[in-house]
């Protein structure tokens, strides 16, 4: 699969970046998507064909009796793409646990965005909770994408108690702002044995450009997408952003240092 | 029979499995549903012989958009 169709640049063809591995799948494309907020299926679809993305996140809720049920995943099979449930709407390990068994029955799928936040308003992950969810879905076959804070202690127990990957948080869920928690997703890049999922915040194709160049394994975008004036051009917009990252990573960039580093000779231009 | 489905109460009128709670529903043949009962997934292929009890707590959930 070509991970990314970029613009014909006539001899220069992009290169293609190693593809990532999560538990006991292999992805080309290292953006993953939300499915939230978007104006209707048909901008979703576009959105999710123009971001490259392989996997896309779904989120489950109670059937509501008397509304006319439109099945989203209908609209959401695009060739390569696979699901990705969440349980959005949990406020415990045993809620958590409970709404991971219904989206395997749901959609036949043991991968799961675990995610546990019980404060509407900063939407902020319960660590606590999320290790044990963790320890026992994991214990259960699931493969875990656990979303957390940007905590690199917290991230190792993760990956001890059996997390397929570690998603810490760029800033609060939809809210735009970046990578407010860099220094900390930096030292969880150097520690992890597991893949880094960068997470929630991140509002502009430069700031999951940056998360890609510091080393992340991958990001996961919604809100930027869905809300933008044009999301499938934002979605493309994102897809060159995390390729341009991911290559710039794998050509290994410069060290920044403090003192001026001539790029042009100083010596033997009008004498001396 | 009264049972509690997605915590409202709920009178099931045509029989006592979950495929008749379905069919009282029109959701015989929703394909993306999954059910609990009592905080225990009931998987597709029991439904037809899962009995319900009065006072059992249904979960009926379904897919949809999310990040």
């Amino acid at each position: 699969m070509i991970p990314c169709q970029l613009p014909d640049t006539g001899s220069n063809q992009f290169r293609e970046t190693q593809p990532l591995r999560v538990g006991d799948r292999d992805y080309d494309s290292r953006l993953f998507l939300g499915t939230g907020k978007f104006g209707s299926y048909a901008l979703m679809r576009e959105a999710v064909e123009a971001s490259g993305t392989e996997l896309v996140t779904v989120a489950l809720r109670r059937v509501h009796l008397h509304e006319q049920q439109d099945d989203v995943i209908e609209h959401l099979q695009v060739p390569g793409v696979h699901l990705l449930p969440n349980t959005s709407g949990v406020r415990t390990a045993k809620e958590a646990v409970l709404a991971a068994q219904l989206a395997r029955e749901s959609l036949q799928t043991d991968w799961l965005k675990l995610e546990i936040h019980p404060d509407p308003r900063y939407l902020l992950p319960d660590p606590i909770e999320t290790l044990l969810a963790t320890e026992q879905l994991a214990g259960e076959g699931f493969q875990v994408m656990a979303y957390i804070n940007a905590d690199p202690v917290l991230c190792k127990r993760l990956e001890e108690a059996g997390a397929a990957a570690v998603m810490p948080l760029g800033a609060p869920i939809g809210t735009n702002q970046g990578l407010q928690t860099r220094a900390m997703l930096e030292i969880i890049i150097e520690q992890s044995h597991v893949p880094v999922v960068v997470d929630a915040g991140i509002g502009a194709p430069s700031q999951a450009a940056e998360a890609m160049e510091m080393g992340a394994d991958a990001v996961l975008v919604n809100t930027a997408i869905a809300v933008a004036g044009d999301p499938v051009a934002m979605a493309q917009a994102f897809r060159l952003a995390v390729h341009a990252g991911r290559m710039a990573y794998e050509a290994r960039m410069g060290v920044v240092s403090k003192r001026a580093e001539a790029s042009s000779p100083l010596t033997a231009f009008l004498g001396n | 029979m009264r049972i509690l489905l997605n915590d409202d109460e709920f009178s099931l009128e045509r029989g006592e499995t979950l495929v008749a709670l379905l069919e009282q529903l029109a959701m015989r043949d929703a394909e993306r549903i999954a059910i609990a009962v009592n905080d225990r997934v009931v998987r597709r292929g029991d439904w037809p012989d899962h009995r319900l009890n009065d006072n059992d707590r249904v979960l009926l959930i379904a897919p949809i958009q999310g990040g």
